[in-house]
């Protein structure tokens, strides 16, 4: 017997808990916010007619799934990959669309939990998150401007990341 | 098997874009199947935006701010012009009651004790001041401020806490 369709409320909840995380990950793959908010609508709306479909336990994947699905629809749609130049940090649309203190995108708790974490990374792997999305330097340019091979300002990103990861899911 | 530390820095390679063309088709091949990479995606952009927060905070605060700022030096230049002008008043209604030394000398009170060394030109010259003050002032704050830079922020600062709730094209749909 078939599951029936998703009901109003669950539908809520399931974009209350994902809608967020879900525009993130379309605005990395399409690094264009007006295409990641259609991206996002188009998701969910497939969660309507569709999620009934998908297994509990994986629901988050299948949401993500259908978004990266969406956002690849949608760039061919747009014909805006080669185009796409992500100013993430500094384009104020997308820092709009994804407003940093406020949006949902980024709960206040874990915008200040993100901030504290930001502060406990070493100096010098600190410089390079600020140099890599303030600044918009690409790694080639972080490492001429901070006089060090390419490969040692990827490791201090990379290790960047891993302890940003560690804090932030502690 | 690429490690949880490479995948995320893959993930921000790609968001920035610096990834190559052959690269990122298969990160993307890869983004079609595997929740992990498409979740260092979204963690990539995350701290993206956290990173760049302190950058964009005060871009937003100048203008969140700035009509608050502006309407509060407004309200102070109206205030200290109020008193001036009841201190221009009160003084003229102390001369009428006492008179004037002509010439501009001092200003003797009703009691007969010298209040104030304060002319009849430096009062005019003090309340036309004040005047021209607050008019420079209001419209110089009237020049800084966008009207629709204003309402554009405040609707902007509306439509963020309207995330909050599922939107609207989301409920159309649910009622259909």
């Amino acid at each position: 017997m078939p599951k029936p369709k998703l009901l109003p409320h669950q539908i809520e909840a399931l974009y209350e808990s994902h809608a967020s995380a879900v525009r993130r990950f379309v605005l990395g793959v399409l690094k264009d916010a007006e295409l990641a908010e259609e991206a996002l609508q188009q998701t969910f709306i497939q969660v309507m007619e569709q999620g009934h479909t998908a297994r509990d336990e994986s629901m988050r994947g299948w949401i993500f799934k259908v978004a990266f699905n969406q956002a690849i629809a949608l760039r061919r749609r747009a014909q805006t990959r080669d185009a796409a130049v992500l100013q993430l940090a500094l384009d104020p649309r997308v820092s709009h669309a994804m407003p940093s203190a406020s949006d949902q995108v980024i709960r206040d708790e874990d915008l200040l939990r993100a901030q504290a974490a930001l502060t406990e990374l070493p100096e010098a792997q600190r410089e390079v998150l600020n140099l890599r999305f303030r600044e918009s330097l690409t790694f080639a340019q972080i490492s001429e401007r901070l006089g060090v091979p390419m490969g040692t300002a990827l490791t201090r990103m990379r290790l960047a990341l891993s302890k940003l990861r560690g804090i932030l899911q502690s | 098997m690429i490690g949880h530390d490479d995948l995320d820095l893959l993930a921000v390679r790609y968001v920035t874009g610096e990834l190559a063309a052959a690269e990122t088709t298969a990160f993307e091949a890869r983004l079609a199947d595997d929740q992990a990479a498409r979740d260092a995606v979204e963690f990539a952009v995350r701290i993206a935006v956290v990173s760049a927060d302190d950058a964009v905070a005060p871009e937003m605060s100048a203008a969140a701010v700035s009509p608050v700022r502006s309407w509060r030096l407004l309200a102070a230049a109206a205030i200290l012009l109020v008193f001036a002008t009841i201190a221009y008043a009160v003084s003229a209604w102390s001369t009428s009651t006492t008179g004037a030394v002509e010439g501009g000398s001092a200003v003797v009170s009703t009691d007969g004790n010298t209040a104030q060394a304060v002319t009849e030109e430096s009062e005019d010259q003090v309340l036309i001041a004040s005047w021209m003050a607050f008019g420079e002032l209001a419209d110089q704050e009237a020049e800084d401020v966008d009207q629709g830079e204003v309402l554009e922020e405040f609707s902007e600062l509306v439509g963020v806490l309207d995330v909050l709730e599922p939107p609207d094209w989301m409920m159309q749909g649910l009622v259909k």
